[in-house]
This record gives C-alpha cells, sequence and structure tokens, in this order.
C-alpha cells in the first residue's frame, strides 16, 4: 500500500511502500509540483531504486527551475538507502 | 559434518510488476519463525525487489513466470532468484554509477544494483543453458 497526498501547496506526504509498482502514482503526483516543496517521510517504511530516481527526476525538474524538494523525517531503511545512494548530496534532508 | 539448510520458500511467480507486492508479503510471512532483524528483513526485501524487477524490465520476452526459493542456513538466509529463459547478464559485474555526481549528471541506471551489493551480506550469479541464477544472502541477526 502506498499513498502520495498534497497535504498543503508545499508540502507532501508519503506512505507505505514506494516500490517500483508504484513509481507511476508517485511520478504522476510530483509532476504536479512546481514550486519548492517539503516531502514528509515520517509515515513511509520502505523504498526502492526506483522510488529514487522519481524523487529524482522531480528533483532536477524542479532544480532546472531555482526550486527544489526538502525530505524530512526520514526513519529506518529509507535513511540507510539514501544514505548508501549519497542522496544527501543532492537533496535538502533533515 | 555440514548444516541443514531449512526451505522457508520455494513459489513461482509471474513476471509482471504487479504480483510484486504478493511475493514480498509471501517472504515477510516465510521469515517471520526466524525472527530476522528488523534491518536485515527490509535488506532481504530490497534485494528481492530489485533483482525481480530487473527481471521483468529487462526480459519481458522470457518465461511467464520466475521462481523464487529462500532457505535458512546457519543464521543466514539464502535467496535464488531464477530466471529460466534468459541471455547471460551478472547483475554484479555492473560498473558502479556515480553515486557523488551533481544532481544534473545523476542517472537512476544501475542504482538499486548498486545498492544491493552494499546493503546484503553476499550476491552471488550462476548461468547456465539460458537459466539465470541471482543470489542473495543476509545475515539475518
Amino acid at each position: 500500500m502506498f499513498t502520495i497526498t498534497v497535504a498543503e501547496k508545499d508540502r507532501i506526504v508519503l506512505t507505505g511502500r514506494l516500490d517500483a509498482s508504484q513509481t507511476e502514482e508517485a511520478a504522476r503526483v510530483l509532476a504536479t509540483v512546481t514550486m519548492s516543496a517539503v516531502v514528509d517521510f515520517k509515515d513511509l517504511e520502505y523504498i526502492s531504486s526506483a522510488g529514487l530516481g522519481t524523487l529524482l527526476a522531480a528533483q532536477k525538474r524542479l532544480k532546472e527551475k531555482g526550486q527544489a524538494l526538502k525530505l524530512v523525517n526520514l526513519n529506518g531503511h529509507v535513511r540507510d538507502v539514501f544514505k548508501f545512494a549519497r542522496f544527501d548530496l543532492v537533496f535538502q534532508i533533515e | 559434518m555440514g548444516s541443514i539448510a531449512s526451505p522457508l520458500l520455494d513459489v513461482r511467480v509471474p513476471r509482471s510488476l504487479s504480483a510484486l507486492e504478493g511475493l514480498i508479503a509471501s517472504v515477510r510471512s516465510a521469515l517471520r519463525p526466524a525472527k530476522p532483524h528488523a534491518v536485515a528483513l527490509k535488506n532481504i526485501e530490497f534485494g528481492i525487489e530489485e533483482i525481480f524487477t530487473n527481471m521483468v524490465k529487462y526480459n519481458p520476452q522470457g518465461s511467464p513466470n520466475v521462481d523464487v526459493q529462500m532457505v535458512l542456513d546457519t543464521g543466514r538466509v539464502r535467496v535464488d532468484l531464477i530466471d529460466p529463459d534468459s541471455n547471460e547478464f551478472n547483475p554484479w559485474s555492473r560498473p558502479t554509477p556515480e553515486i557523488t555526481a551533481p544532481l544534473e549528471d545523476r542517472r537512476p541506471g544501475g542504482l538499486g544494483i548498486h545498492l544491493v551489493k552494499e546493503m546484503l551480506t553476499e550476491v552471488g550469479y550462476e548461468y547456465d543453458n539460458r537459466k539465470s541464477i541471482v543470489t542473495l544472502i543476509q545475515v539475518i541477526h
């Protein structure tokens, strides 16, 4: 089960498992984001490389416009995956 | 005397991303009695998903199913993902992606394989007569 919700215009909330079968939905919602935003990972329990790729594509698109995603509340496995992928170099992570 | 491996899972899975959720649920259920550490469990899930996804994405013309077998042997879980009809491709021989590159130069290709190699205890690959076996090994405690 995965959900992605634009809770406010600059806050996106992810829950559940962002795996390869869910990236289409994640990409669809992230494509609607045109300004800098916070992505809340508090209730995201799992992310795969396909999920990382979806976030990377969104960050590239936004950076070209001088905007960016900031990632907050990463925990456990998700934080490990970001660490091994060195995504701390391309995202602000709090 | 050698150790005795306990079979945990032996399933035939449709070659489709829609089968992923059910596969991961089966893996979790099969591992529950072994009480793996939470990090070990997530590593196993991660490895299986990355390899299974590659088998779906990069060999869509292959046989309709792939096989997933999992055994427990002296505190280590071994998972074999078996593609019975594939060209030879050793995922572990891919070059390491540029994970310290700036954003504009980042490419997602190869990242999943790199992460599996970093996170799992051991990985392996065998190929014979069009059958690929990708092996993942994880210490579970």
